[in-house]
């Protein structure tokens, strides 16, 4: 890593959203994205101030959201392969990470979206996690009701699902 | 359901027909005997006729009893045939409650603290999503003479209390329900003092006589010991029992209602998903029409508005994300959600049944609703598995050994690792008659159906087999010898056959970890511990607890596996001579961080000067019962030993009396944790 240089110079880069506005960013920051990183390097773009990367797939709304957090996180030690077969925990958000979610559902999925599209894999574990939250321990009903989704089984495949589901329904 | 209402309801239960039927389910022979002896009771009162009957005005009485056996354990301190810290023990009255101290005569279990999890030999659970909040370390299932009601559970903790995490009660119709369970805050450790515990139960109108208690050792300082379990609660009349297994049996013989019901249109799939129940036992006929008449239309309105309960659209909805970030999100489900996630529509139904989500399956958090059906549905999702737990599971036949090896037969290819510890169905072909009132779960025609459990399983990696067959081995698992890439081999507590065992180490060599304690008489360790050190020598820990015929030749042959890191000697040897075993030991294995040397009274002044010279990455070194250590030698370790976080030196009888205020200020002075036998120690 060549945090020595990025301390020293302090560079930024150009992130251009989807509706063409522009976000000068640190390059530490923006790395936290595997996929600027891959087009950083690969582009030869690492020492060019006004390089534009742009971002097609995020709006700004977004990106400013994706960016306030990665500036928070600047300093998360680098997951580890061992640490995604170890922990399968969703009790562990930190309360900044809980409070910066605390958006509407349609945000949340756009953040997952971003995130999985820039490669950022702290924030597409937490903004999963936190969906996996909202399903754990609710009914089938209940999830519906999050959701806003309808029941589309036919009454045979509702009675198949229902059997399958028999051992851990309440008695 | 009520069963006393449900029992109520059924009218013409006739205690003179108890062998209802021959094409019974085994649920009926569980309780057969027990029916016969009732029977026998009324005929006695009743001077003759078998066609007279109690009144059913029969309340039943308040009944306080004592444990009358233990039908299962998932570890205990003592060897089986011991009379010292063994399940057995629980069995009666208290023996020595209301006193407080580190007595023989109670259960003990194996571990406390978590010490455990942060040796060498720890394992990372399977699927852990579904642990809940409080994991169960251990359990002991323990039976009553007469079914009660419970009202109250009380459990006589004389050592170390504070470990109980949850109350199980096994009802009459099979199910088990949690009369308690704790919660985290409740882990704080006790005080130092003896305790009936008896925490508020669920009210329940359950019938039992068979408890399971689960126990969480993390909070304790030390070993807890358990002296008795008392179950309180009203009797129940020999009638209502009677007519609550006939009431079960027809249920069990319409093939369940439930799945009658199933069958119905949209309009009853409906009523059931609302849990619609409109009260029409006596008039059916009046009741369906004063509904239909009455309350249908608003029945259907309310039915029309909920489906209309759309949100304000709000952008994108979740099925507008990519399969595989659905996927991901899945993947963070305990099973149970996972299942739920299934009823939900056909998209997640698809989603959620997706191989990849169960690569890696732990039925073991749910041993009390784990069945054969359970096995089979994921025996069709499963198809990618590679990691299975399925440890606790299945006891009272609810997974059949035939299930068990058509699933393992199906989805066993790829599999690396397997749990089956206390799985009692690995041998159910023969308990299957034998029920829930015989504590003998140890049955005769098991062979046949585990040799050819292991053939397909050559993939294996950990086979865990913990606490599954007891001395003389009745598993002798022979298919187990083709297995060759094994890493980590748990036999705890479970009877093996020596010449079987040779062969596997034989076999395997890339063994990391294997656990022997308590693997009965039949294994002869010198042998054992030759074969390591000649095809084993990747050895990282290896717990010999408890196991027999270990001499200084043996250890002489262990210290040949350099790269062992944990090593439990604890209570073999004995008064053997080490010659200079220990020596050799510390000297090829400078690794070594866990050191367990529990009553090996073998152990001279010479060999704990060793310790303290050699055992400079040494974390958790058991001295317990050791005669030759004093405070001097302790010193000694506690400055070469920098590592060092526990010390065990109960028992160790040289060290007097006066030194204990010494040891507990060199406990603070070096931060090790120093266990020793006064009871109001000040940590």
């Amino acid at each position: 890593m060549n945090t020595e240089k990025t301390k020293l110079k302090m560079p930024s880069i150009k992130l251009q959203s989807s509706d063409e506005e522009i976000f000068d960013t640190d390059i530490q920051i923006a790395k936290c994205s595997g996929t600027i990183k891959t087009m950083l390097e690969d582009c030869g773009m690492e020492d060019d101030e006004n390089a534009i990367v742009p971002l097609p797939n995020v709006n700004s709304t977004i990106l400013r959201k994706v960016l306030t957090w990665a500036h928070y996180h600047k300093d998360d030690p680098q997951p580890t392969e061992d640490d995604e077969s170890k922990e399968k925990r969703t009790d562990d958000i930190i309360s900044w990470d809980a409070d910066f979610l605390k958006v509407d559902q349609g945000t949340l999925f756009e953040l997952i979206l971003a995130a999985n599209y820039l490669d950022i894999k702290g924030l597409l574990e937490l903004t999963c996690k936190t969906v996996a939250n909202m399903i754990k321990g609710k009914t089938p009903e209940e999830i519906r009701k999050t959701f806003n989704i309808k029941k589309d089984f036919t009454p045979a495949e509702e009675e198949q699902v229902r059997k399958e589901n028999e051992w851990c329904e309440e008695k | 359901m009520s069963l006393l209402a449900l029992a109520q309801a059924s009218t013409s239960a006739s205690a003179s027909t108890s062998s209802s039927s021959d094409t019974e389910l085994d649920a009926q022979v569980d309780f057969s005997t027990m029916l016969m002896h009732r029977q026998r009771e009324y005929s006695g009162w009743f001077g003759c006729g078998t066609k007279m009957q109690p009144e059913p005005t029969d309340q039943g009485y308040y009944l306080e009893q004592y444990v009358l056996g233990v039908l299962d354990f998932s570890s205990q301190y003592g060897i089986e045939y011991s009379i010292s810290y063994t399940a057995a023990n629980v069995v009666g009255r208290p023996s020595k409650f209301p006193a407080y101290g580190d007595y023989p005569e109670t259960f003990t279990m194996r571990t406390y603290g978590d010490w455990w999890q942060r040796a060498p030999s720890a394992t990372q659970e399977i699927q852990p999503q579904n642990l809940p909040k409080l994991a169960t370390h251990d359990y002991i299932v323990v039976y009553f003479e007469d079914y009660v009601v419970p009202t109250e559970v009380a459990i006589f903790e004389t050592f170390n209390p504070g470990a109980v995490i949850r109350i199980w009660a096994y009802g009459l119709t099979k199910h088990w329900t949690c009369l308690w369970e704790a919660l985290d805050t409740d882990l704080a450790p006790t005080s130092r003092n003896s305790r009936r515990f008896a925490p508020p139960l669920l009210k329940t109108t359950m019938i039992t006589k068979t408890l399971r208690i689960d126990f969480n050792h993390s909070q304790l300082n030390y070993y807890t010991e358990i002296d008795a379990i008392m179950l309180c609660g009203r009797t129940v009349s020999g009638r209502l029992i009677q007519s609550i297994l006939e009431e079960q049996a027809r249920v069990y013989k319409s093939h369940s209602p439930l799945s009658k019901m199933g069958t119905g249109g949209p309009i009853s799939c409906k009523l059931r998903t609302l849990k619609f129940k409109p009260n029409c036992r006596e008039k059916n006929d009046t009741s369906l029409h004063e509904f239909i008449s009455n309350d249908l239309g608003k029945f259907l309105l309310d039915n029309r508005q909920e489906d209309q309960l759309d949100t304000p659209a709000c952008g994108m909805c979740v099925t507008d994300l990519p399969f595989e970030i659905l996927l991901k999100i899945l993947s963070y489900l305990d099973l149970q959600s996972l299942f739920s996630v299934g009823r939900v529509s056909r998209t997640f139904y698809d989603i959620s049944t997706h191989p990849l989500l169960y690569a890696e399956l732990n039925l073991k958090p749910y041993w009390p609703v784990a069945s054969s059906e359970l096995l089979c549905t994921l025996a069709r999702r499963a198809t990618m598995l590679r990691k299975l737990d399925l440890s606790w599971c299945g006891g009272f036949n609810e997974i059949s050994p035939t299930e068990f090896k058509k699933f393992l037969t199906q989805r066993g290819d790829n599999l690396t690792h397997l749990r089956l510890n206390s799985c009692k169905f690995l041998n159910a072909s023969c308990i299957e008659n034998v029920g829930i009132v015989c504590d003998n779960l140890i049955g005769m025609s098991a062979i046949p159906i585990v040799q050819s459990f292991f053939f397909n399983l050559l993939l294996l990696s950990e086979l865990s087999l913990r606490n599954c067959a007891t001395d003389p081995p009745l598993l002798n698992f022979s298919c187990l010898a083709n297995l060759k890439n094994l890493e980590r081999l748990d036999l705890f507590q479970t009877a093996f056959d020596t010449e079987l065992l040779l062969s596997m180490l034989e076999g395997n060599r890339k063994l990391k970890h294997l656990n022997l304690a308590f693997c009965g008489v039949s294994v002869n360790m010198d042998d054992v511990a030759d074969h390591l050190a000649t095809y084993n020598t990747q050895l990282i820990s290896l717990d010999l607890w408890k196991a027999h015929f270990l001499s200084a030749r043996g250890l002489l042959a262990i210290s040949r596996c350099r790269q062992l890191e944990e090593l439990d000697l604890g209570w073999c040897l004995r008064e053997a001579s080490l010659g200079d075993g220990l020596f050799q030991l510390l000297s090829n294995c400078p690794k070594l961080r866990k050191l367990f040397l529990s009553a090996v009274r073998g152990t001279t002044e010479r060999d704990l000067l060793h310790i303290a010279t050699l055992g400079k990455n040494l974390e958790q070194l058991d001295l317990m019962g050791i005669l030759n250590i004093t405070h001097e030698r302790v010193f000694d370790i506690l400055v070469h030993c920098p590592k060092l976080q526990l010390l065990d030196l109960s028992f160790c009888d040289n060290i007097m009396e006066r030194d204990f205020d010494l040891l507990a200020e060199w406990s603070r002075q070096f931060k090790v944790d120093i266990k020793s036998s006064r009871i109001f120690d000040t940590r």
